[in-house]
């Protein structure tokens, strides 16, 4: 049985880390509905759980976390067949994700944190910022029946290029650097939730989570099938929300909250927040 | 923006304070791989070394380039990506290559000409259910050391990461093929950077060589006399190479090919041509023959084929 146990979310600014967190405050306070993992106790210092669940409650986008806003919550848990125990989750800010990957610098705490961890939620935004190549795009106008220009010298203008820098590197690419910084520090076998948030902005394409990842970020589905033996993994899509700030407000506000919240793992679907902790967790 | 800049920074591993007391690890700098930050890599596993060698413009860079980008679009020769020191190196040398670029064609930037050369590693892992991982050093040399090496076999033998190759692929620049005024040149390079290497014994035994000729779809597109010219130089480069290299091979890739210039269903190569080169072979051993240390003043790049050499091998004497 596990008494004390550390998860860690890992994602760059804007992937939903902290909406997450507010969501599963909701369900887990509320006991109303059949989850993975229940609250058997509150913590002594629940105050920024509650204050981010009444900005999550009330359907506003609930504010980022900064590096100066970094806070570790505490759940006293049950369920899955762990028995009772402790969950630390420290919401960590999408900045210091983004220095690891652009300044190559990982901070001593973090390595800390990621040493005792027993599991790992990496958040992804559906909006992936890809690498696509001119010749791709040519093709494309090519079988569209456009002039697309030959290789060859080129006609820009200076004014029109962009040179390249760190900051504009795909999404996949940082991704793969931030789990290869962390197995680096890591000495056991990991299992990692990758959670594609904001599903709803995607789930009309009838992918499964696993196949979006796949067919949107192929170098990072790639590196977690080849690093299985050290990073167990699987994939879910969660809208911890339920819909678009602030055009679909009006609309999430007339729900049930327990019922704005989607989870898809595979062919699952559910309003099951605690799975992908419970999946991280289970023995 | 911020540029990542490791000149000055502190090793991977290290810790250094900010001005607020927060302590940071420095992790490794993600650009293309110096021969001695090869060693994170070379010294933990067996280790393929893919050496391009090719005059100026003959499409040393677009064939890593090409590669890279052959992977971020998924599994690729039998492999998927396991992962790479090297990542940042990999997405500035195919920026001018994409979108983001801004610009309108596809171009690649030409690599530096300075005394070291760059590597760029790759980790992979066959697709088979039961693959391990392999990890690739692909290498980036200016044209211009190679043409020096042309010139003196002096140059030639500061070239010392060649004794650690596996396999050299000496390209062909297929566009210069089928020009009239360029194509002479063309043909005489690669030869003679093979001839500079056998001279100034670079070759390692075991070590695979292969002539390829870049830009196929150039040399498609310009049709019949270019194939043709394609024909006689692989012929003439086989009777001259053939009773010393008995293991030297031919191939032909179009590493980016320009879908406007070749309009039919085209095998590109690079494919095929990444399988090959990636299939370690086992290397037998050298026999009587450890090669000299280099003097003291020699750079890095220098010393890398050597000391991998002396652990590998020499150390047997």
């Amino acid at each position: 049985m596990i008494a004390m146990a550390r998860v860690l979310f890992i994602g760059l600014p804007d992937t939903g880390k902290t909406t997450f967190l507010a969501a599963l405050w909701h369900v887990l306070e509320s006991q109303s509905s059949a989850t993975d993992l229940k609250l058997t106790a509150l913590s002594e210092d629940r105050s920024y759980l509650n204050r981010i669940v009444e900005v999550w409650r009330s359907c506003d986008t609930v504010p980022r976390t900064t590096l100066q806003s970094e806070r570790t919550v505490e759940l006293h848990l049950e369920g899955g067949g762990l028995g009772s125990f402790t969950l630390t989750v420290p919401d960590l800010s999408g900045e210091a994700f983004q220095q690891q990957v652009e300044q190559r610098r990982m901070s001593e705490s973090f390595a800390g944190l990621l040493q005792d961890a027993c599991g790992v939620v990496l958040f992804a935004s559906p909006d992936v910022k890809k690498g696509t190549q001119i010749a791709e795009q040519n093709q494309l106008i090519a079988a569209l029946g456009g002039a697309a220009e030959p290789n060859g010298d080129a006609g820009e203008s200076p004014g029109d290029l962009v040179s390249w820098s760190v900051e504009g590197l795909p999404t996949q690419v940082k991704l793969v650097e931030l789990l290869q910084f962390m197995l680096e520090r890591k000495d056991q076998k990991t299992r990692l939730a990758l959670v594609v948030s904001a599903w709803d902005l995607v789930e009309n394409l009838g992918l499964a989570p696993r196949e979006y990842m796949s067919r949107e970020m192929p170098l990072l589905s790639q590196f977690l099938i080849a690093n299985e033996d050290q990073l167990e993994h699987t994939v879910f899509g969660v809208s911890a929300q339920g819909g678009k700030l602030p055009s679909e407000r009006d609309q999430l506000l007339a729900l049930d909250p327990l019922e704005r919240i989607k989870v898809r793992q595979g062919d699952d679907q559910g309003h099951d927040i605690t799975k992908p902790l419970a999946w991280l967790l289970k023995v | 923006m911020a540029e990542v800049n490791d000149t000055d920074a502190a090793p991977p591993g290290t810790t250094t304070p900010t001005a607020e007391g927060t302590k940071f690890i420095e992790l490794f700098p993600g650009n293309a791989l110096s021969a001695s930050e090869t060693e994170a890599v070379t010294l933990c596993s067996p280790t393929q070394l893919l050496v391009f060698a090719g005059a100026e413009d003959s499409g040393k860079t677009t064939v890593l380039a090409s590669i890279y980008e052959r992977l971020n679009k998924g599994p690729f020769a039998g492999y998927r990506f396991a992962g790479s020191r090297s990542l940042l190196g990999f997405e500035q040398i195919c920026h001018l290559s994409r979108i983001a670029s801004g610009r309108q064609v596809p171009f690649t930037q030409r690599t530096v000409p300075t005394e070291e050369g760059v590597y760029y590693h790759l980790a992979l892992k066959g697709t088979g259910s039961r693959a391990r991982r392999r990890h690739v050093l692909l290498s980036a040399v200016s044209g211009e050391l190679f043409r020096q090496a042309r010139d003196f076999r002096d140059d030639c033998t500061r070239l010392t990461f060649l004794h650690r190759a596996n396999v050299i692929v000496i390209l062909i620049d297929g566009a210069r093929l089928t020009m009239l005024e360029k194509r002479t040149s063309a043909q005489a390079a690669p030869a003679s950077i093979l001839d500079s290497f056998l001279d100034a014994k670079m070759v390692p035994p075991g070590c695979r060589a292969e002539f390829v000729f870049s830009k196929l779809d150039c040399i498609v597109a310009a049709g019949k006399s270019a194939i043709e010219f394609q024909k006689k130089t692989r012929e003439m480069l086989e009777r001259r190479f053939r009773d010393r290299v008995p293991r030297l091979k031919f191939r032909e890739i179009a590493a980016r090919p320009d879908p406007m210039r070749v309009k039919e269903p085209f095998e590109d190569g690079l494919e095929h041509a990444f399988a090959a080169w990636t299939e370690p072979e086992a290397v037998s051993p050298i026999e009587g023959s450890v090669a000299a240390a280099p003097e003291g003043g020699m750079r890095e790049f220098s010393k890398f084929g050597w000391r991998y050499f002396r652990r590998t091998r020499g150390d047997q004497s």
